[in-house]
């Protein structure tokens, strides 16, 4: 049970492009470029379900996901701008963005509740990606006390985030 | 006669100044249906701070005095049940990274988005249980004793 626990845990992870090899520890420049790259990704995929969905839950949860994430992004361009870092772009970002292409390519291919439900299946998915690598690789391998702090404090909006996914992925079923 | 003119342009200023002080300090009147029960009491806020004008309001009460308050943070509201007097003050403080609002369970009143950083406030006359619209797995309840 434990293993296949474990399975899905990789396979989510490694889905969204937050797969990292233990050794290769992430600077504060390339968490600060990852936190950036991973709130704009949800702002991006929230736009697309304003634009092709009319189900009032999935606009409601998707002006949320915007407002959220574009406060989180700028708390974290607030902070780096203060710390004097500029977000340096990696191999985790990269593979965030390129992930996350195929994803919008998979959604804006499907309309009606099919999109619905590809959204808010993925909205869950993507969030408890996002929850493991915060609080995995990112947590972790932040020196910066006050990055880690915001990073410490983004976790509670995005398991909000997901229960909310989830309460609305209930109803489309 | 210039000393006269001094004086009278100072207190212009300061007249100036604290109109736009109870101005800014009033509670967000955006609220809906049963905004007349949002406090207006003016007193209620500590005008103490040249910064206040850029700031939002703070009310610097003691607990107990007819004055509750529920922090809002790390996406929760602390306490989940606030207990208060009919006609006490309650102010939501939002600490949080993100906007939330109060809204009553069957709508009947909503505080509209609370920017992180602000607060609003609401005079009591009735139990409530209550909600964050912008994320609905945030519930709270008011009990009048």
């Amino acid at each position: 049970m434990k293993k296949n626990i474990l399975i899905v845990a990789l396979i989510l992870f490694s889905t969204f492009g937050f797969a990292q090899k233990k050794s290769a520890k992430l600077t504060d420049p390339e968490i600060a470029s990852v936190a950036v790259t991973a709130n704009q990704i949800d702002i991006n995929a929230a736009q697309l379900a304003q634009q092709k969905s009319k189900d009032q839950e999935i606009l409601n949860f998707a002006k949320t996901m915007i407002a959220d994430h574009q406060s989180v992004i700028d708390k974290a361009t607030a902070l780096v701008t203060k710390l004097n870092v500029t977000p340096k772009d990696n191999s985790v970002s990269k593979s965030l963005n390129a992930n996350a292409a195929k994803m919008t390519k998979s959604l804006n291919a499907k309309s009606g509740k099919a999109f619905d439900r590809a959204y808010v299946n993925n909205e869950v998915a993507y969030h408890k990606a996002v929850i493991a690598a915060v609080k995995n690789t990112l947590i972790p391998d932040a020196q910066n006390a006050e990055l880690k702090s915001l990073l410490q404090s983004v976790m509670p909006v995005l398991k909000t985030h997901l229960q909310h996914a989830q309460m609305v992925q209930k109803m489309l079923k | 006669m210039r000393l006269n003119r001094i004086g009278l342009t100072s207190n212009i200023i300061l007249l100036g100044g604290l109109l736009i002080i109870i101005g800014c300090s009033r509670p967000d009147t955006n609220a809906t249906s049963n905004s007349t029960a949002i406090a207006t009491d003016t007193s209620l806020y500590e005008l103490n701070n040249k910064d206040l004008l850029k700031k939002p309001v703070t009310i610097n009460r003691a607990h107990g005095d007819h004055y509750a308050a529920v922090d809002i943070r790390d996406m929760k509201f602390n306490p989940e049940t606030v207990m208060v007097n009919k006609g006490d003050t309650i102010e939501w403080m939002n600490d949080d990274l993100t906007a939330h609002c109060i809204t009553e369970s069957g709508k009947h009143w909503t505080s509209g988005p609370i920017a992180s950083g602000a607060s609003w406030v609401k005079v009591i006359s009735e139990n409530a249980d209550y909600y964050c619209a912008i994320h609905l797995v945030m519930k709270g309840h008011i009990g009048v004793r």
